[in-house]
Parts: C-alpha cells; structure tokens; sequence
C-alpha cells in the first residue's frame, strides 16, 4: 500500500503538472482543460499545470462585484467530495505529497501533532472561512477585490506557482517585494515544520483538506473495519500518521485514508472500500 | 468482486448528484468561463509578487 | 485491494490520455523573450531578429472597429493588456491616464486590452473601471482575433507591448511600473525611432 500510494501520488502531480512547455519558458498552460479543477491543491499558475485549483476557482468566483454562489466550484468539492473525502489529500495532492516526503527525512523526533492539537486543527475551519470565503467576497485591494487565500498564505502557489515562474522569467524576479518574502517565509515554515510533524499545512491550514474533511463521513471511498475479526491489538493506532483512534479511522474529518492502518493490521479487518456496510456503523 | 459486494444506496452517491447539478448550474451561469479566464491568465498578485 | 489496484491504474491511464491529447497553447504569434524589469527602471526586450508584426480587428467601448492600422496614428503605441479583477493593472491605470494626455497624438498613444471581457460581453465594469482610474485612453475589448493576435503571448496581466509607426515589434514588459518609470522608457523609445 505504502509504495503504491507513493507511486501513485508521484504519477498523478507529474502528470496534472506535466505541460513541459510551461516550465521551459516561464509560462502556463491556456488551453482547455483548465476549465475543469484538479482535485488537490494544485496552483493553476504552476507552468505545468493543466487544470485549475479548486480553492483558486471558488476565489475567483467569489472576487467578482455582485454576489453568486459559486456553482460550479461546489460542484467540484461535492464531487470529489462525495466520491473520494479526503482520499484526495492521501493519494493526489502535490502539496500533500511534499510534506509526506520531507517527513521521511531521518532528522528530529517525529511528532504526529502538534501541542495544542484540538484546538489548532480548527485552523483550517478558519482558513477557509475567513481567508477564502470573507476576505474573497469582501477585502479590496485598490478597486478589485483579492483572493486572500492565494495572495497572502498558499504555500502551494509560493512552491509550484511562483518558484518555477521567478526560474524561468527574469522579468518577474524584478517585481519581486515584501508580499513575496512573506509567502516565502510560510512556505519555508510549514517545508521545515513537515519534517518533524506529520503534515501541518494539511492537518492545521489547508481549507480544501477542511472542505473534503466534512465529506469523509459520506464518501464513497471509505476504510472498512470489520469488527468480527479484530483483536484489539491497536496496531492501527500506532500506525496511523495523524494519530486517530479506531472508530475515527475514515470517518473523522481527520483521516486522509493513506492506509498506513490498512497495512498495519495482522488481521487484515481494514480495507478500502466502495461503500459503508453495517459493520462500520457504531 | 469484494469491493463492491457491500454495495448500498448511498448517500454519497447523493452527493455526486448534487455535485453533477451544482455543475450544469455552474455552467448555465457561465461561471466556467471565469475559472477559465482566471486560470489562463494569471494576476501576478494572485501569485505573491508584486 | 487488487480491485482497487486496477481502478487506481484505469485513473492514471486515463489521465495519462487526456494529457497525451491535449494540444496546450501552440499560438504563439509574437514570441517574447523574457524581458528585463527592475523595480525602478523599466525596458523592454530587444528583438535582434525579423520584425515582428501583428494583425488584428477589434472593438473599441463604444463599439467603433479599430485595427492594426491604428499603430499608424502614432509614432510610438503602447497597448497595456489588463484585467478587470487584476488590482497591479488598475493601480497603474491612472498613471497611464496621465501620460496618454501628456503626449501628443502623433508621439504616443496608449491602447488598453481587457483580457477578461469579451465583445459582446456586459462591459459595465470595465466602463466604471476605466472611469474610476482615469484611464480614459482607447480601450478594446477581447475577441478571438485578438485572442490570437496578442492574448496569447500574454501569461500574467499587466502585461505591456510598444510598437513603432509601422506596426513593427519594439519589445515587452511584464509587471506594472510606475508612471515615472513609463515615462522614462517612452522617452527612450522616442528617441530611438
């Protein structure tokens, strides 16, 4: 499971990042798949990126004047949502899977959380809620409105967007400013902080981990514990990245279903899933 | 065929529904059309710099 | 999990296809090398090789037809690409304004593009923000030719072009600048032609 998850992961951002062009002359993709979203939080000015982001397409309908609901980016989110939970965050997103691999570097004792977790992990509510939705509806900044998101924390656009963009473009390396150094400094933050604790930016920031959190009870993709065949043993547990117990494995808003619990089980009664069956209700 | 032997109606299978719907409405509204327009041509801003 | 092996694989070959047919962008007209800009000082690229011209059919805000003849009205255009929901291109709009007035006709002009609303469109919003700014230079709205002409070169917005009496290329910048920094490289740009 571990290596094909990794597999899997490399594969699915190599090839939703893929479009060489873009890399090779400092400019992004314009055709049209980018009117569909990736799953994960993939910046769509990542010069590879064919799709848009989520977060960046609910933004960009919430910064125009006059209000809509944003249709066609909750479609994504229920869809994904509804299909995947947060499977989306295990298994196919490029930020996620930087700080699995920056996580592997043997340095540091490794914490699954950080102090003062139950709070914290609310930071992502407040993410969403404020920066992507409050601030995209409301802040100016001159006489258009801003994706707060994206302008002042996305550590996914400061490493995807803005990195390859600034190697490839001499020009923009000039335009470089305060607002730079400040999104450069949280990218460098949460890359260091990844190292010790199991992915912060996902557990504690990100606001589409908190949206596909809330889908994890319904999903279809789910983890199955069947409950004849356990002994109690806890490995699960123990092995589980994010530290959940075994009634919050695959139902709490928590779980990225990497499946490490999977692996873990001597007596295999975890296993992905298409659906919830009786055994799982409590 | 285990993986789907436990197949119920679902109420996720709901939601792909809404998320169907919530699309074509999207699209009826146009609103593609932004996220396109967004994501093709990208604000500097929107990227951190300057 | 051998099920959910196979489904895995099936996602990862159908996007590998949907990649492997997708063409990406293949027009560019006017290919532009990176040009230099400082936080101060603002000049474009130098083409070194063939000149490079364009041509186009637009319209303008009040729906008169403007082509690439309009480069003719002046020795110097500028055409600044902006957006409407783009804050770097509206904060240097006013500036702009200004310097579209400072010069003559003959000398200089600016022309705006709004890459984001297209003919037809409801142009309201760019009304108001071309009123708001001051902006009140000629300003043309989208369109395919346009699309093909010039949008697509243009990766970020602003993004600014300067082309001679002739239609001829001078060169770009990317990134908004100050107007004295404008005003610095139209001087230069003048002298030189």
């Amino acid at each position: 499971m571990k290596r094909l998850r990794l597999a899997v992961q490399l594969l699915f951002t190599i090839v939703t990042n893929g479009y060489m062009y873009g890399f090779l002359n400092g400019k992004i993709y314009r055709g049209s798949l980018k009117y569909a979203c990736i799953p994960g939080l993939n910046c769509y000015s990542c010069p590879g990126a064919v799709a848009a982001c989520p977060i960046g397409a609910l933004q960009a309908l919430l910064n125009q004047r006059g209000f809509q609901i944003p249709f066609a980016a909750l479609g994504f989110f229920f869809l994904f949502g509804s299909l995947l939970g947060r499977f989306v965050c295990g298994w196919l997103c490029p930020f996620g899977l930087v700080q699995d691999l920056l996580h592997k570097i043997p340095v540091f004792q490794k914490k699954k959380r950080l102090p003062c977790h139950r709070i914290l992990k609310y930071g992502k509510y407040v993410v969403l809620i404020l920066l992507v939705c409050v601030c995209s509806m409301f802040l100016f900044g001159g006489l258009a409105k801003i994706p707060a998101f994206c302008k002042y924390l996305c550590p996914s656009g400061t490493l995807f967007g803005a990195i390859p963009l600034l190697g490839a473009n001499e020009a923009l390396r000039g335009q470089t400013g305060g607002l730079f150094l400040w999104k450069l400094g949280i990218l460098i933050a949460i890359l260091f902080l990844s190292v010790k604790v199991y992915r912060p930016f996902c557990q504690y920031l990100c606001p589409l981990g908190a949206i596909y959190g809330w889908f994890n009870r319904f999903s279809l993709v789910q983890i199955q514990w069947e409950k004849e065949r356990c002994v109690s043993c806890m490995a699960c547990e123990k092995a589980c990245p994010v530290d959940l117990s075994l009634k919050e494995i695959s139902r709490s808003p928590e779980c990225i279903r990497c499946g490490k619990c999977v692996d873990a089980c001597p007596q295999k009664c975890l296993h992905f899933c298409g659906s919830r069956t009786k055994t799982t209700k409590s | 065929m285990s993986f789907w032997k436990n197949c119920k109606p679902h109420i996720g299978i709901l939601g792909i529904l809404a998320g169907a719907i919530f699309l074509a409405i999207g699209a009826l509204q146009g609103q593609f059309v932004v996220i396109w327009r967004k994501a093709v041509m990208i604000c500097l801003e929107c990227i951190g710099i300057g | 999990m051998d099920k959910l092996r196979k489904m895995l694989f099936m996602l990862l070959i159908v996007s590998l296809v949907l990649l492997g047919g997708c063409s990406g962008d293949s027009n560019e007209v006017a290919t532009e090398p990176p040009p230099e800009t400082e936080a101060e000082d603002v000049s474009p690229d130098q083409e070194e090789t063939d000149p490079i011209f364009i041509t186009f059919a637009g319209t303008d805000l009040d729906g008169n037809a403007v082509s690439q003849e309009i480069f003719s009205q002046s020795k110097l255009t500028m055409v600044n690409v902006w957006a409407t929901y783009c804050n770097p291109c509206l904060s240097e709009m006013p500036g702009l304004g200004e310097l579209a007035s400072e010069y003559a006709q003959e000398e200089f002009q600016i022309i705006g593009i709004v890459s984001d609303v297209w003919e037809g469109e409801d142009q309201t919003l760019v009304d108001s923000l071309v009123q708001e700014t001051g902006a009140d230079y000629l300003h043309l709205l989208a369109n395919d030719s346009i699309g093909q002409a010039i949008l697509s070169s243009v990766s970020g917005v602003p993004t600014t072009f300067f082309f001679d009496g002739e239609g001829t290329y001078l060169g770009g910048v990317v990134g908004s600048a100050e107007k004295s920094a404008w005003e610095e490289l139209i001087n230069e740009l003048l002298e030189k032609l």
